[in-house]
């Protein structure tokens, strides 16, 4: 890509991230569009060597020659709401490809792993016809979660010497992955993570890691029983086997990322997923959930945006003040205030 | 106005780059400038160290920033700097504008400021200086931020 193009791009970013004018307009043109990019999320607790991991595979997708685009988001200050944007500093091994194009985002005080933005803006890169986006969350904690209904695919990278089995049992973050990775694997530990992971994983799904076909013998597991919510979200992301044609068990792969260990079999069973999930038809149902929690998102901005407090900002909303007075003071509760303020709404 | 662009002067963020450029491995100097802006509200993009000025103009333009703070005390500011202006007007970017920090003599300021670096901060300016420089500067070009 040439200066003049990438400043276009970048442009267009700012617009959307600062829903500045134009944004409108932006938009619907993004979202008309027959197909987007593939967007592959990756997620992990600060320090798994996200941002190396992103620019090996960046690198890996780029050097085949394909436009690609990386949107790295890193956390805001609840105070000051600026933001020191680091994931950049590991773009060694892609930067020398044209075909490629890096943003750093602030989250700018958006709770989940992502910035209110951050889907949009992946509409507004498949509109540049970018092939493929890969999302770095901020460095995620055992609830931001938002990245799975964003990304086509969504990778959770662990490292070794985290914690016990218990941690890879407890909800949030180990649900989502479509796709695990113990990076650092040269590290003492990782076979025990590895481990740890596929047994977790063991206890919700059967057949082998990847792409499993329906077996020839009945489903052993009655189908007599209530199945858990919990259990159906996963079926419904990655199929029920013993009645789906074809189901998906996450794989977990170990690497080291410093040194591309792993990183061509990684691209490779990312692309062997969204393939998958295309083929079946999961990924248009996961793009409906990605539609819906959106319209929820701007509903619900919409809805507060007469109520809402500037980023940054000190002052209280004057309608909300008041509220906040009372409230502070013993004399109402904050339910009572929202009841009230709700029903103040212009319609 | 409509609702998306409702609040938008608000949320134009300041955008600065801080850049590490050449054979410079010292970067303490670049990041307490980087939590000092930080602190005040901007959004600080760290290219990490020893980049080309190559480099630095496309992050410069990929992250759309309104600055690039170079921090340098190789003693080759009297190259890179005006070759990192120059890139970037050939970029058609001449409205990213250059700051500059770290080890350099005073008697090379004014031929760095006719070359295209728009202030150079030595050592011993405060984190505040810094911050009301470029919170002063960005609001004439920026008529939307506040």
């Amino acid at each position: 890509m040439e200066p003049a193009e990438l400043r276009r791009i970048a442009r267009t970013i700012s617009t959307v991230e600062n829903q500045a004018d134009g944004t409108d307009e932006v938009l619907a043109q993004a979202y008309r569009l027959p197909r987007w990019a593939d967007v592959i999320g990756v997620t992990g607790p600060p320090g798994a060597g996200k941002s190396t991991l992103v620019d090996a595979l960046t690198a890996h997708w780029a050097a085949n020659g394909e436009r690609i685009a990386v949107l790295a988001i890193d956390p805001s200050s609840p105070y000051s709401g600026g933001a020191v944007l680091g994931d950049r500093i590991r773009r060694t091994r892609s930067v020398g490809y044209a075909n490629t194009y890096f943003r750093s985002l602030s989250s700018r005080g958006h709770v989940g792993g992502l910035s209110e933005t951050a889907t949009d803006l992946v509409a507004v890169l498949s509109l540049f016809e970018f092939r493929r986006v890969i999302i770095e969350t901020v460095g995620a904690g055992q609830s931001d979660v938002e990245i799975h209904d964003t990304a086509d695919c969504t990778l959770v990278l662990t490292v070794p010497g985290l914690g016990d089995g218990v941690q890879a049992s407890k909800a949030g973050l180990m649900e989502i992955g479509d796709v695990f990775a113990i990076n650092k694997a040269d590290l003492p530990g990782a076979d025990d993570a590895m481990r740890t992971i596929e047994n977790a994983l063991g206890a919700a799904y059967m057949g082998n890691p990847g792409i499993s076909p329906r077996p020839n013998i009945p489903n052993p597991v009655s189908s007599s029983y209530a199945v858990s919510p919990g259990l159906a979200a996963l079926r419904r992301r990655h199929g029920n086997f013993g009645e789906d044609d074809e189901t998906w068990v996450p794989p977990v792969l170990k690497l080291v990322s410093t040194d591309n260990d792993g990183v061509p079999e990684l691209a490779q069973t990312i692309d062997t997923f969204i393939e998958w999930s295309d083929r079946t038809g999961r990924r248009r149902q996961r793009s409906r959930e990605r539609a819906y929690a959106q319209v929820m998102r701007a509903l619900s901005a919409l809805l507060l945006a007469p109520y809402a407090r500037a980023p940054g900002a000190v002052q209280i909303p004057s309608a909300v003040d008041s509220w906040v007075e009372r409230i502070a003071g013993g004399e109402a509760s904050p339910l009572e205030a929202a009841r009230a303020l709700m029903n103040k709404l212009p319609r | 106005m409509t609702p998306a662009t409702a609040g938008a002067a608000q949320r134009r963020k300041i955008r600065v780059l801080i850049a590490k450029v050449g054979l410079d491995g010292h970067d303490v100097g670049a990041r307490v400038v980087a939590r000092g802006l930080l602190d005040a509200g901007m959004e600080v993009i760290y290219t990490g160290l020893r980049r080309t000025t190559e480099d630095v103009v496309r992050a410069a333009i990929e992250e759309d920033v309104d600055w690039i703070g170079v921090s340098i005390l190789s003693g080759a500011h009297q190259v890179l700097l005006p070759k990192l202006r120059r890139l970037l007007d050939e970029a058609e970017a001449g409205d990213i504008r250059i700051i500059a920090g770290g080890i350099i003599p005073q008697e090379d300021i004014p031929a760095l400021c006719e070359n295209g670096v728009s202030q150079v901060f030595l050592s011993g300016t405060s984190i505040a200086e810094i911050v009301d420089y470029l919170m002063r500067e960005s609001a004439p070009q920026s008529k939307d931020m506040t």
